[in-house]
């Protein structure tokens, strides 16, 4: 049976869950009021600092009052408070799911552009050299750890990386990435303690990205540190698992070479929940992290997420990285659906539905 | 309450110590004193290894009170303290819905909180020493602190929670509430106090202080902790009828030394500057003081006849605040701000310390080219370098405020207004009074785009002359010189912006701010090539204030940039000078440092030079033309060749030019403006650290019941000093006497108590308040003197 059919099934359902996700955001920041007290609570801060300004120079209380119901006028219309939720805020999605993003209103990119697209578009690449590069690195020492254990279980290096995967799980990222700057940045002098780039920063071009990647060093490096040791032994445990199936067994007693065995019989078995994790890992990752890039002072999603909500909350660009980061996790899904059938021989599809034989 | 004031007051005595050591200049070129300045972004909690590292030479964000604490003494590092913060609890004082009790719409409730709070411990062991109890609104720190001397030292305020439950107790009970197992209870249901809490800072612990005490009196307190924004939801943005809170932990940032202040007794007292619970929003409750109103808008609108009549209102209101207890003040905290040990030249605000345009004027390391100065964030995703709509982050004024040169600036340690780099005359006939405005004065007609003489028989209050001699023929950073031609432009684009129908409404918000200021000007007199004389209606007491009033424009860019600038906004309609235009016509929110704003200034620029556009009327005055077609277009080529080779077309006329801004990295980089027409060379701006004040010797014998007594007492500080002093009584809380000591000369007072006075004592102990005072300091020294009376 052709693999697009079922697909486009599954996409639609996908595209269910991407409607659902926007309308519950919708619904939630709506009837709740928490969008309209949010941005008027923006607002109100925003005359309270203007009456003080004003109070300098204008000495008539009835003309501070007057310009402070016009400047409330307008701002209202900036943040669409002159309208009620519920025909401010379709009106945002209906343009979302046109891929048109909008304009953020209070949040401005590096280069000063409000598009909501250009301030995204800035700042997913500095989280991908840093969350996404950190987990491409976890995987691919996972996987190639993991399943070098799976064959030695119980061995001293078993326990030993045992020990390890319990440490890195419970070490908190921001902790690990506090003691790794007193270490390499203050102690040892070796990587500079924060930021992205040096001072002066190079101006552009191939050297710019190496000063980044250079500053992109400790935060990877704690980032692979925290997270390596459960990934291991995730992919350990699972391989491990399946190495001790019937099928395996089979195989062994047919006589086939230990690789052979490994590669078709163990890993590609073993492959969907792992490729699962690895998939919406890396899709999760371009939500970056606040928690890590306020400490190592990196311009990343995580902290563009952390000004829409709470620091300078603004509305479209709410509305926006939901959009974005749902239709990243239904396009990873996607993805994971074809990567099913083509890594698991067994999984097949059958009127839309995924079957084991 | 003394141990904490000396520690503190120690403290910023010695900062001022070390910075008032001698400046010798580095070199005698014009400009700055080092060579370039890097700004950088450093996290607050990393800073003060990063200093230590030698990341950084400066950091000009306060740091956190612990680690202050441990920097202290460290070697080769420095600190700046200024009383930066204040803190005050806000009372939510709405009335409960029926069949409920909210404790703090009883007045004796809130008036009982005062004695609840621990200011000692907030101040001593929370802030570890770097702090003061506050009572009123007032700073010890603060000049109005002499003003309301008596009543804040007299209203007998103190820790004493024995006092306070017993005030809550007949409150509580005589409003029908009951205390059932050591809980209030109101129509049979508890009573819960839903406390706001803030988390960043010390605020966290000053909050489990009040709640415990406020438990221990019988309330169930819910506390929420939570950060600025949704602390701000919670407090400002809701009805104070819904009871999202009943008591917040407010912080009050402060950012300059006032001589004579009128804001922040409205802002802390007055319902109607929109600063007590109901906020004057629409719909909600609103907390009313008629009294208040009516004097804090006479102190507002200058309804005061002499210093004295002004300090009766103020007194008067400080008085009307404590009565009401809907704020309890609690500390002023003291701020630090890190530096390296061999950074000099530093210039400490009394208040701000050296985040102040003082500063790094003056500022290098013997030896170093450049210094780095770290501060929270370079650039946040709210900046906007906008010289007409304003900053969109008070990170970016730090750095603009060295590219600029104003006219006026508050002294940094009298808070009086002064020159900065404009001088001034002021001559007043108020506040009764008017002066005739010359026939040949004009002002700028917005519909006719023209200067127009004034009306014959026009008047004004106050005349005053401001001398650019200093800006005038001086070059701005890319080369022109300044002319009277900038000053105009930016007097005319103000009166365009308020009063042009059309300008008007595009910019609707900057047009309705700037109009109420502007209606009060009467004139303008272009005297000669570098003064004019500003007719206003305006008086003060103190001339500098009228001056400060009547500077019509702070000259910071030239007037090129701002002609292109309204082409592009009112003409071409492709940019917003303010945040709500640019939302309303969904076009840039204009940012001179952005090189995509600043390109598109660029295409008007290029369109002005091909047609030697000058700018029509605004340069025409009393029959001459101040600028020719030439003149315009060698400014717009200027302008160009400055964008060409920065990227922005931040141009100003202050000791640094921006050479580079990248937001990416949090960097920006000034360049020392070494033109020789730059009129000041280091040194001239350096102040060092706040004058001495300080009581340094008291001579107190013990006093005889009966007998005239004398306490001898002397004073170290600048200019004409003066000491206050308070006889107080701890035993009934009462203030016995108060007056001036007699000045004996060279700083030494005499405080003479007569044998009337001692007569009335008892054996025991009296504290007797001295505060110091000079004409040359916002700030007072106190300090508190234990008598001994006997038969």
């Amino acid at each position: 049976m052709s693999l697009l059919r079922p697909l486009l099934a599954r996409a639609l359902s996908l595209f269910g869950v991407l409607l659902v996700v926007l309308f519950l955001l919708v619904i939630s920041l709506g009837t709740t009021g928490f969008s309209d007290r949010m941005l008027g609570a923006l607002i109100g801060e925003e005359l309270r600092a203007l009456r003080t300004t004003l109070a300098e120079t204008v000495r008539d209380p009835e003309a501070i009052e007057e310009t402070l119901l016009v400047r409330r006028q307008e701002l209202n219309a900036l943040y669409g408070l002159d309208r009620p939720w519920y025909v401010r805020m379709p009106g945002m999605v209906l343009r979302v799911l046109r891929l048109d993003l909008g304009e953020a209103r209070t949040l401005r990119s590096f280069s000063g552009s409000n598009r909501v697209a250009d301030i995204i578009l800035e700042r997913l690449p500095n989280t991908i050299i840093l969350l996404t590069t950190a987990l491409a690195i976890t995987a691919v020492i996972g996987i190639t750890v993991g399943v070098w254990l799976s064959t030695r279980a119980g061995s001293a290096i078993d326990r030993a990386i045992s020990y390890f995967a319990a440490v890195s799980y419970a070490l908190p990222a921001w902790w690990t990435g506090i003691l790794l700057i007193l270490i390499f940045a203050f102690y040892l002098q070796l990587l500079p303690s924060g930021g992205m780039y040096s001072s002066p920063p190079p101006v552009g071009g191939f050297e710019r990205f190496l000063d980044l990647a250079w500053h992109a060093l400790l935060p990877i490096i704690t980032l692979v540190l925290v997270s390596v040791g459960p990934y291991i032994y995730v992919v350990r445990t699972m391989t491990l698992g399946v190495a001790q199936e019937d099928h395996v067994t089979v195989a062994r007693a047919k006589g086939l070479p230990d690789r052979m065995v490994e590669r078709r019989h163990i890993l590609r078995v073993a492959a969907p929940p792992i490729v699962t994790g690895l998939i919406l890992g890396l899709a999760g990752s371009l939500g970056g992290s606040i928690l890590v890039e306020t400490v190592f002072n990196w311009q990343g999603m995580g902290r563009l997420y952390y000004e829409a909500m709470l620091g300078t909350p603004d509305e479209a660009m709410i509305v926006g990285l939901t959009f974005m980061f749902t239709l990243l996790y239904v396009i990873a899904r996607l993805i994971l659906e074809i990567l099913y059938v083509l890594l698991d021989p067994r999984v097949r599809y059958d009127d839309g539905a995924a079957v084991r034989p | 309450m003394l141990r904490q004031f000396t520690r503190a007051l120690v403290v910023l005595l010695l900062a001022g110590l070390v910075a008032a050591q001698e400046y010798s200049p580095p070199h005698e070129q014009p400009g700055p004193a080092t060579e370039r300045i890097f700004f950088r972004s450093f996290h607050v909690d990393r800073a003060p290894l990063d200093l230590r590292a030698g990341n950084m030479d400066l950091y000009l964000f306060g740091l956190r009170t612990d680690a202050a604490l441990e920097l202290e003494g460290a070697p080769g590092v420095q600190l700046y303290e200024a009383p930066a913060t204040t803190l005050s609890l806000v009372l939510n004082p709405a009335p409960a819905p029926e069949g409920r009790l909210n404790p703090f719409s009883i007045p004796e409730v809130r008036q009982a909180m005062q004695y609840l709070v621990n200011r000692e411990f907030i101040a001593n062991d929370i802030f570890r020493g770097m702090a003061l109890p506050m009572v009123t609104h007032v700073s010890p720190w603060d000049f109005d602190f002499l003003t309301v001397y008596d009543i804040d030292r007299g209203a007998g305020i103190r820790y004493d929670p024995e006092l306070a439950r017993e005030l809550i107790n007949e409150a509580m009970t005589a409003a029908g509430a009951e205390l059932v197992e050591g809980s209030w209870h109101y129509g049979g249901e508890p009573i819960r106090l839903r406390f706001i809490v803030r988390v960043e800072d010390e605020r966290r612990e000053v909050g489990d202080l009040v709640r415990a005490e406020l438990e221990q009196a019988g309330f169930n307190v819910a506390a929420t902790y939570q950060a600025f924004a949704p602390a701000v939801l919670a407090v400002y943005a809701s009805d104070p009828r819904a009871f999202e809170w009943h008591l917040y932990t407010e912080g009050w940032g402060r950012s300059a030394p006032q001589r004579y202040d009128v804001g922040t007794i409205n802002a802390m007292n007055a319902p109607w500057l929109g600063n007590m619970p109901g906020w004057r929003e629409v719909g909600f409750w609103q907390y009313e003081h008629a009294e208040q109103d009516e004097l804090g808008q006479r102190l507002f609108r200058g309804e005061f006849g002499s210093v004295e009549e002004r300090n009766e209102i103020y007194r008067r209101m400080t008085e009307l605040g404590l009565d009401a207890s809907v704020r309890i003040w609690l500390a002023t905290v003291v701020n630090s701000f890190a530096a390296q040990d061999d950074l000099t030249g530093i210039t400490r605000d009394v208040v701000a310390g050296p985040r102040s345009p003082w500063t790094l004027r003056e500022a290098f390391v013997p030896g170093q080219d450049e210094i780095t100065v770290g501060h929270l964030w370079v650039w946040t995703e709210r900046t906007t370098w906008n010289p007409v709509g304003g900053f969109g982050d008070v990170y970016s004024i730090d750095i603009w405020r060295n590219l600029y040169d104003p006219p006026l600036w508050n002294h940094p340690f009298s808070g009086i207004p002064q020159p900065f780099r404009a001088s001034f005359e002021v001559e007043t006939a108020g506040p009764g009074g008017t002066l005739a405005v010359p026939g040949d004065a004009v002002l700028w007609d917005a519909t006719t785009d023209r200067w127009q003489l004034v009306e014959p028989g026009t008047q004004a209050v106050s005349k005053v002359t401001l001398d650019y001699s200093r800006y005038i023929g001086a070059n701005w950073h890319h080369g022109q010189a300044i002319t009277m031609a900038d000053v105009l432009y930016a007097i005319a684009q103000s009166f365009d912006l308020a009063y042009d129908p059309d300008k008007s409404r595009i910019e609707v918000a900057l047009a309705v701010t700037a109009r109420p200021y502007l209606e009060t000007f009467r004139g303008f007199r272009i005297v000669d090539e570098s003064r004019l004389e500003v007719y206003v209606d305006f008086w003060h007491f103190d001339p500098p204030y009228i001056a400060s009033y009547a500077s019509p424009t702070s000259l910071g860019m030239p007037w090129e940039v701002l002609a292109a600038m309204d082409h592009l906004v009112f003409e071409e309609r492709r940019g917003a000078y303010s945040d709500t235009a640019a939302g309303r016509f969904n076009v840039p929110w204009i940012s001179l440092v952005m090189s995509r704003d600043a390109r598109l200034i660029e295409r008007t620029l290029r369109q002005f030079r091909t047609q030697s556009t000058v700018p029509e009327g605004v340069f025409e005055v009393g029959g001459q033309a101040l600028v020719s077609p030439e003149e315009a277009e060698a400014r717009y080529s200027a302008a160009l060749d400055w964008l060409e080779r920065y990227g922005h077309l931040v141009i100003s006329n202050g000791p640094y030019f921006l050479t580079r801004y990248d937001p990416p990295a949090q960097f920006a980089e000034l360049q020392a403006f070494r033109d020789e027409t730059y009129p000041y060379r280091p040194g001239d701006r350096f102040l060092g650290g706040p004058p001495e004040l300080a009581i340094s010797q008291v001579e107190a014998a013990e006093v005889v019941q009966g007998e005239a007594a004398e306490v001898r007492v002397s004073v170290v500080g600048p200019g004409t000093l003066g000491l206050r002093y308070l006889l107080f009584d701890p035993a009934s809380g009462e203030v016995l006497e108060t007056g001036e000591a007699a000045p004996g000369g060279g700083g030494e007072f005499v405080v003479s108590l007569n044998g009337e006075l001692t007569a009335g004592l008892f054996p025991g102990l009296y504290h007797l308040f001295l505060a110091a005072y000079s004409d040359e300091a916002a700030l007072v020294s106190e300090r508190r003197v234990d008598l001994d009376v006997t038969f």
